[in-house]
């Protein structure tokens, strides 16, 4: 070959005699079996946030000063930056059960770990939800739809299910998506990614997460016109006692692997974006107060009436009897917001 | 096995105009989303094996990069050509999943598994062990410079270093290839 040749001449020469021979280093094929997988993908209604694509200009001193100012200055106010905020129409970190907040604290009085011992009720499915906050009045504040959807996949050889949450904001141009792994046969949480797009004073906000028996790991990335100006990674540790751990976007579907029945009680955790130690999981005791027929935008269905106590509060949830989906969550109880929280089912 | 852009199908020579193509792609129509894939594809495919040096996790780039797609191009504004605005999407792509400690480790026998019927067989795998022995950090610059043509500035503000970093990275990547090469010869 010839950068044989050039082997021992100038770096300079030898790149532009390796060059074209980089260049010819066969690659795989991008196969029609892919595009298949993309389209599956999307039908499903599996989406990604992609990173920014424009150009990228010169990085002068100038701006390198800028940035590493701007830096310093983030790390002064990043514990501001994290901190839980109210309900917004795309808030940060949004989750089903606890609002915009999930707070590490210790269980209250032990109540034995949800048990999943139905997990083959689970099905690829596609669900709509809306989230609406609704004042004494009945005026509706604030309404946002979310897109469920689950379908089976594989992580590193393992049977997993993926379970990816998206909503839009088009008037705000504003994006979420949330994707988890979870094993198929007892839906434990292996990955979580979150995006948000935009994410307060950033452009868009990366969450990484992955479990690892009772380890919690994970990196966030906080990009501004393209560039990553923020970046932390943890490393944290669950108490077993506190779990099942449930990832955001299984949340609503997490009792469809469990056998309820009246007088059914049990604790779990959700887990929270962990960047923060005060946002790490939240825990949460469920139980079953009733048998209801309810009716919901997609229909009226006979559902178990349960009671969720967290973060001291009590929210009412409604979850179907003939498949264990939640179809809805009323809370009337934070007190951070003026009004009540509600989430019903819209499709599926 | 090496494979040169496929042909559109006689089907797509109507749609050829990528205006049109985007524009169809926006709404997520997937017949333009396979155009797209069957024009653009194979290139990403190049860009993010080139840069994790695994079939699988760019195969994952991929599907997450057409994913995306017809959300991205809301946001895309045309003003500079499509196939460049894809690869810089897809190597953004492809250094977030480099970054990540769950993609899979690179096995040697796969850093050359597509490395078929080459002219010179045993000089392309030392080329291609050469290239996977070195450090990510290296071999990325590298990659991108070298193959990909972006500018050590690009570069910079790809990876979120200095210019003068990404040189530093460059020459010393040049000088582990150029030693590791002389071993091998």
């Amino acid at each position: 070959m010839r950068w044989f040749a050039w082997r021992r001449r100038d770096l300079a020469e030898f790149a532009e005699a390796i060059r074209p021979e980089l260049a010819e280093l066969p690659v795989p094929e991008a196969g029609e079996d892919l595009l298949e997988r993309i389209l599956a993908s999307r039908r499903s209604g599996a989406r990604v946030i992609l990173p920014h694509g424009d150009a990228l200009g010169s990085r002068s001193g100038l701006r390198a000063a800028i940035a590493i100012a701007a830096a310093l200055l983030l790390v002064a106010v990043f514990s501001r930056v994290f901190r839980p905020v109210g309900d917004e129409a795309l808030a940060a970190g949004e989750s089903w059960f606890a609002g915009a907040v999930a707070v590490a604290q210790p269980p209250g009085t032990p109540l034995p770990p949800v048990l999943v011992d139905a997990a083959d009720r689970i099905r690829p499915m596609t669900v709509r939800l809306a989230r609406t906050i609704r004042t004494g009045d009945g005026a509706v504040t604030s309404r946002v739809e979310v897109r469920i959807g689950i379908e089976p996949a594989t992580l590193d050889g393992r049977a997993v299910w993926r379970v990816v949450s998206s909503q839009t904001n088009d008037a705000k141009a504003a994006q979420s998506v949330d994707t988890a792994l979870v094993a198929r046969a007892d839906l434990r949480t292996l990955r979580n990614v979150a995006h948000e797009s935009p994410y307060r004073s950033f452009s868009r906000i990366n969450i990484s997460q992955w479990l690892d028996g009772p380890r919690f790991m994970g990196e966030m990335s906080a990009e501004r016109d393209g560039k990553v100006v923020a970046h932390r990674t943890f490393d944290r540790r669950l108490p077993p006692e506190a779990g099942p751990f449930v990832p955001q976007p299984l949340a609503l579907l997490f009792l469809m692997g469990v056998s309820l029945h009246p007088g059914w009680r049990g604790s779990m955790s959700l887990l929270g974006w962990a960047v923060r130690d005060d946002n790490v999981f939240v825990p949460i005791r469920l139980r079953v107060e009733a048998e209801e027929t309810i009716r919901v935008p997609a229909g009226q269905f006979a559902c178990w009436r349960m009671v969720l106590e967290h973060s001291g509060r009590r929210q009412h949830y409604w979850v179907r009897k003939s498949d264990g989906l939640g179809i809805r969550l009323i809370d009337s109880t934070d007190t951070r917001i003026k009004g009540v929280r509600e989430v019903v089912l819209i499709a599926d | 096995m090496e494979k040169a852009a496929p042909a559109l199908k006689p089907e797509e020579q109507d749609v050829a105009d990528p205006r049109a193509l985007v524009a169809a792609a926006r709404t997520g129509d997937p017949a333009a989303l396979a155009m797209l894939y069957r024009r653009f594809a194979d290139t990403a495919m190049a860009v993010a094996y080139r840069l994790l040096l695994s079939r699988a996790d760019a195969e994952d780039v991929v599907h997450d990069l057409f994913l995306g797609l017809p959300e991205a191009l809301r946001k895309y504004d045309e003003r500079g050509a499509l196939a460049a605005w894809l690869k810089r999407v897809t190597v953004r792509l492809a250094l977030s999943r480099l970054r990540s400690p769950s993609r899979r480790e690179v096995a040697l026998e796969e850093a050359h598994a597509v490395t078929t019927v080459p002219a010179d067989p045993a000089g392309r795998i030392a080329l291609s062990e050469a290239l996977a022995a070195l450090p990510a950090s290296l071999r990325t610059v590298l990659v991108l410079k070298e193959i990909e043509g972006f500018s050590h500035a690009e570069i910079a503000g790809l990876l979120g270093i200095s210019k003068g970093a990404s040189e530093v990275r460059l020459h010393r990547a040049l000088r582990t290839l150029r030693r590791a090469l002389s071993e091998e010869g």
